[in-house]
């Protein structure tokens, strides 16, 4: 398999205030092939946003490599798109300002890049919300603005932490639908944490499962069916066996309760 | 528009708006009606136990005074044989008005934008805001009313002492609250822009300025009300003269010591009515400002540095 991103023998530890140490991270091992969508679940603590904000350079590690493209990750990329777990929208920005945000920073063309933000803002069915600002749209229409925030500047990879957290079941379901089909279209490689294990499943390629104390992958969980996933593909023979058995993982490991 | 939609909405299903839902709706309302119950109060125990005016007068006295002042051109009430000591109640209330407010707004510019800028430049380096800051806080602890006397020293009795009186006081709360309001950006807001490469200027301009304007606004509120406070601090310690029309001194502020001079409490009554009047305007026309440019922010109440 050829690596694109790769990261071997990471380990994290944060220092707070109190000069504590907290172990987040450890021995942490695993390679992204280019095009590849990996998915992440695991408890709550587990780790799973750091390792996110690490792999984007907000972060810095404790030890061991990281790396994009064999170079090491060592800053944040223009190449790289991030949603956060929070919206994080600019209060003082309406849904196209704030979508346009990394193509202002990025000082791309506005020309190009507007229309791409309009056809990114209908895809998530925000289309006659350009001009509302963040307190006058719901929880899920600002994650939905944040997502298309991330695909403007049109970056190889995407990391995401929960994008659809926020969302009810069944916007929660277009939403993966959608995701798969932009997924299939671009060939982005993609990195997505969650705490659904259907999601993960439905999504992924593979299936990266986190236990907690410290944060370490207890299996890469390899999903084989076929592409591109319907809704009833979570009815498949297939698709329950790897949900009980990744639910089975948490549930040994004694990190879910 | 938001806001009303909202609130038919609460009406709405709470089955139509009871009295009290809408006094508290119309807080304007509410206000009125006990601002006319207090003074229907006011009046009745002032005349039922024969007050004199000297030692507390009625709202109708009051009003008399102001009404005669502000058209008559005759601010002194005359009760107690009031002594024009020095022939301030020839001049009209609008020449003390203007005195007043002028030094207030100019000082209220000044002294709000240099704080601004000192905050927005004191959070560009640490090394400034270690250096600086000790000293700006050690001076705002002196009380204002000690420096006074050195401003008229320092910049002579006219205006501009009561500008620098006034723009002193409305220097402090600007700096701390953008200070503060340019700290306030979330981590997540930080990681954003950092994960978009944007520079330092970026950062600034898209990102910490924009977050710290609620608080820089809820500085121009307190900025607006101090520097009036500063004004009249400033005219107590020495009024100038007149700039514009009338004769001797101007401003309210020697008004009110005249009338205390001379005993006449309905006359610093009607002043202290002024006074509030002019503080509340110059207060809502920042608010209104504020809801303009502000029009994103939740209505929260961030005031800080007071
Ligand atoms: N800045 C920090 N300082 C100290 N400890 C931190 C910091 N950020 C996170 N941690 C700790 O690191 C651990 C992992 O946190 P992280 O946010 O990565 O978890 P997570 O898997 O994303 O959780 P969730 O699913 O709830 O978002 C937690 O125990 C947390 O308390
Ligand atoms: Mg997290």
């Amino acid at each position: 398999m050829d690596a694109y991103i790769s990261v071997s023998n990471l380990e994290k530890e944060y220092v707070t205030a109190s000069r504590e140490i907290v172990h987040a991270l450890t021995e942490i091992n695993f390679e992204i092939a280019e095009g590849e969508f990996v998915s992440v679940v695991g408890p709550s603590g587990c780790g799973k946003s750091t390792l996110l904000k690490i792999l984007g350079g907000l972060l810095s590690r404790t030890s061991g490599t990281c790396s994009l493209k064999n170079t090491p990750i060592d800053g944040p990329r223009n190449d790289v798109g991030i949603v956060f777990q929070d919206p994080v929208l600019l209060l003082w920005r309406n849904v196209l300002q704030n979508t346009m945000l990394p193509a202002e920073i990025l000082g791309l063309d506005a020309k190009k890049t507007l229309p791409r933000a309009h056809d990114l803002i209908r895809l998530v069915g925000l289309e006659g919300f350009e001009d509302k600002y963040p307190h006058e749209l719901s929880g899920g229409m600002r994650q939905r603005n944040a997502i298309i925030r991330a695909l403007i500047h049109d970056p190889n990879v995407l990391l995401m932490d929960e994008p659809f957290g926020a969302l009810d079941a069944m916007t929660r379901e277009q939403m993966n639908l959608e995701l798969q089909r932009i997924w299939l279209e671009s060939k982005k490689t993609v990195f997505f944490i969650t705490h659904s294990i259907p999601e993960a499943v439905f999504l992924g390629d593979r299936v990266i499962v986190m236990t907690p104390r410290p944060g370490r992958i207890s299996e890469i969980i390899t999903v084989d069916i076929p592409r591109p996933r319907s809704l009833s593909t979570m009815g498949d023979e297939m698709f329950v066996e790897l949900t009980q058995k990744i639910r089975n993982l948490l549930y040994v490991e004694g990190s879910l309760d | 528009m938001a806001t009303t939609d909202r609130k038919n909405e609460t009406s709405k299903s709470a089955g139509g708006p009871s009295l009290s839902e809408t006094l508290l709706q119309r807080s304007y309302l509410l206000f009125g009606i006990s601002f006319v119950v207090l003074l229907v109060v006011w009046e009745w125990t002032v005349t039922y136990f024969e007050v004199d005016d000297f030692i507390f007068p009625a709202p109708s006295g009051v009003a008399t005074a102001l009404l005669r002042g502000l058209f008559f051109y005759d601010v002194g009430s005359g009760v107690g044989g009031a002594a024009d000591f020095m022939g301030l109640m020839k001049t009209s209330f609008y020449n003390h008005i203007s005195h007043t407010l002028f030094e207030a707004v100019m000082g209220f510019f000044m002294g709000s934008i240099i704080g601004l800028g000192l905050g927005l430049l004191f959070m560009q380096s640490k090394w400034v805001e270690a250096i600086i800051m000790p000293y700006v806080v050690a001076f705002q602890t002196l009380p204002k009313l000690a420096i006074a006397p050195l401003f008229i020293i320092w910049f002579g009795y006219e205006v501009k002492s009561k500008i620098f009186l006034a723009g002193l006081v409305a220097f402090f709360p600007l700096l701390v609250n953008t200070m503060v309001g340019l700290k306030s950006a979330a981590t997540d807001q930080i990681d954003l822009m950092r994960s978009l490469s944007a520079s330092r200027w970026q950062m600034f301009w898209k990102m910490q300025f924009p977050n710290a304007l609620p608080f820089i606004f809820a500085g121009f509120e307190i900025a607006v009300v101090f520097s009036l406070l500063g004004a009249i601090l400033g005219e107590f310690v020495g009024a100038g003269q007149c700039m514009w029309g009338g004769r001797g001194q101007c401003g309210l502020g020697i008004l009110l010591m005249q009338m205390s001079f001379s005993s006449d409490t309905t006359g610093t009554f009607a002043i202290l009515v002024i006074l509030s009047c002019m503080g509340l305007g110059m207060h809502q026309v920042v608010r209104f400002v504020k809801k303009k440019v502000l029009f994103w922010a939740p209505e929260t109440d961030k005031t800080m540095g007071a």
